[in-house]
């Protein structure tokens, strides 16, 4: 199987960063420019929409492929919802970007730990919305850490989880962790 | 003679398989007969119209999660009753009726469902493989049944005298319990092998609406099974079966931890000494018969006499014998919770996979604190930048 390249991307990452006001970097980052969204993460970015501004429809935006999941990615989809629990929809937009990543050889974008390891199962390559960051980081930014540490500031503004209380002590911890790329 | 069936579950939790509509669609149309709607009432409850709900019992429709979850809910089943892969052992066991292991859908369900969530947990890694002895099989005397169960007890450091918590005793062996409610006139229990990547499991489960001797005696015989590699032999025949409970009562009631408590009761009449060693190894009364029989304690004569005499509840109390119930359903092996509820505090499963692996054990209440995202989670978003 070759390396996997184009990204297929979940609710959390879409929202925090068109939240955050830095949509701009999933598309500068993202490989060939676009990224694939499964039809089931579409319909709970619509649900985001209704409760946060600054969302945009996933129709108006060109660098989004959605997708319609075949019967082999929703069997898969749903035998990951097995392992995620729950009666209802919940963990239905993560179980399809897991399934899509799985059978179209593409990196999982995904924040949920509980998904991670269930796509590490399944075989999948994952990234979550802090990798995005830290690769603008070093190509986007000229390794600039305040231009990175502003945009973790943001997304911490949007209520996005992250053990660290600001950008500047995330980036200052990495840089003293030798992480930085 | 107890109600058994065992098997084996291999498939890889991962593997690609073929979807067949057609074999869920059938599963569909059992449940909804089951929960007794028709096609339109279903539709109705979904939101579909019941030309959808027919062509989807056909396998004809395209699949849609929103809707198989939806399906599930209304007709009060899991999830994984649709889309898991089922036990092939048991499927094989049930169909075959030639042999001794008489089992019933219940237990097939429970057993599949049971062994998908221990499979999922080793392969998580979870939990760890269990540590069976190699050389361990089927013993063909019941002198070789007997020697087997010293074995195994000297090999988990148990001495001769009582056990209490089984459940917690088999899993040092790797064989892990589920306590279910099969009803009262249900089958005993059954036992399947589970592989994972990193090793293999055994899992049991036991009719939790029995009598707890009768529990005790089941989940020990699936044990038996399990040490001795059988659980997936078809092979299994009536006469392995007698042997695989010989070891399971010499386990349970070792002669010497049995002459002891008897001697301890030397001015008590027979029937009283038995009652005392019923209580203390937890036997139903006809196992204690037996088994005094067995090691010559006892003649045939005061067996036959025993054996017409059963004793009541307020016999033991009379007597000042308490009796701790064990394998009370529901339950689930201490080491099974255990990684369930550690999967849930490092963040690798969600709280509602929790609640439904601990099967009423636990609530979402009793749950611990959730750890948050470390600095080492973190870690991982630095990682794979290509310098």
């Amino acid at each position: 199987m070759t390396e996997p390249e184009r990204w297929v991307m979940d609710t959390s990452t879409y929202t925090h960063l068109c939240r955050a006001g830095h949509s701009n970097l999933i598309k500068e980052i993202a490989p060939g420019g676009v990224v694939v969204i499964p039809d089931a993460v579409n319909v709970e970015i619509e649900n985001g929409r209704q409760l946060h501004s600054g969302i945009p429809a996933v129709s108006s935006i060109g660098w989004v492929e959605v997708a319609v999941l075949t019967d082999e990615e929703v069997w898969t989809q749903l035998e990951i919802k097995v392992q995620m629990g729950g009666q209802s929809t919940t963990h239905l937009g993560e179980c399809a970007v897991i399934a899509c990543a799985h059978h179209r050889n593409m990196v999982a974008i995904i924040d949920e730990r509980a998904a991670i390891a269930q796509a590490k199962l399944w075989g999948v390559t994952t990234r979550d919305t802090l990798w995005i960051v830290v690769e603008a980081y070093k190509e986007l930014f000229d390794r600039d850490r305040d231009r990175a540490a502003r945009v973790v500031d943001d997304l911490l503004a949007t209520d996005m989880y992250l053990p660290f209380a600001s950008g500047d002590s995330l980036f200052a911890w990495a840089y003293e962790e030798g992480l930085l790329p | 003679m107890f109600d058994t069936c065992s098997g084996s579950l291999s498939t890889n939790l991962c593997d690609n398989r073929t979807v067949d509509k057609g074999a869920l669609g059938e599963r569909l149309a059992q449940a909804r007969e089951a929960a007794g709607m028709t096609q339109g009432g279903l539709g109705q409850a979904v939101g579909l119209d019941r030309t959808a709900i027919t062509r989807l019992e056909n396998g004809e429709r395209k699949l849609s999660a929103v809707e198989l979850v939806a399906i599930a809910k209304v007709l009060g089943r899991p999830l994984s009753d649709f889309v898991s892969t089922p036990v092939p052992a048991v499927v094989s066991r049930r169909s075959d009726t030639a042999l001794a292991h008489d089992t019933t859908r219940a237990l097939d369900m429970e057993l599949d469902g049971f062994a998908s969530d221990v499979r999922a947990l080793l392969e998580m890694r979870l939990l760890v493989p269990g540590e069976r002895p190699v050389n361990a099989h089927t013993p063909n005397t019941h002198e070789a049944a007997e020697q087997m169960a010293r074995d195994v007890r000297q090999r988990l450091g148990l001495g001769d005298g009582p056990l209490s918590d089984l459940g917690e005793i088999f899993q040092r062996l790797g064989l892990h319990t589920y306590s279910a409610s099969l009803g009262e006139g249900g089958p005993d229990g059954g036992c399947v092998e589970v592989s994972g990547t990193s090793g293999v499991l055994g899992v049991a489960v036991i009719n939790g609406d029995a009598p707890p001797g009768r529990r005790r005696m089941t989940l020990t015989h699936e044990f038996g099974h399990w040490l001795c590699g059988d659980a997936y032999d078809r092979q299994t025949s009536l006469g392995s079966e007698q042997m695989i409970n010989s070891f399971a009562i010499h386990f349970l009631a070792p002669r010497s931890g049995l002459q002891n408590v008897w001697n301890e009761h030397p001015t008590r009449s027979t029937r009283d000494r038995a009652l005392a060693v019923g209580a203390s190894f937890r036997l139903s009364w006809s196992a204690v018969v037996s088994q005094l029989r067995n090691v010559n304690i006892i003649d045939w004569e005061t067996h036959r006499y025993l054996s017409g005499n059963d004793p009541r509840q307020g016999d033991y109390v009379r007597l000042g014998f308490s009796w701790v119930d064990e394998l009370n359903r529901p339950y689930v092996s201490p080491g099974f919770a255990a990684a369930c509820v550690n999967g849930f505090v490092s963040g690798q499963l969600t709280s509602d996979r929790v609640i439904e692996l601990l099967r009423g054990t636990l609530a979402e209440d009793d749950l611990p604190q959730q750890e948050l995202p470390s600095h080492d989670d973190v870690r991982k978003s630095f990682e794979g930048h290509g310098d």
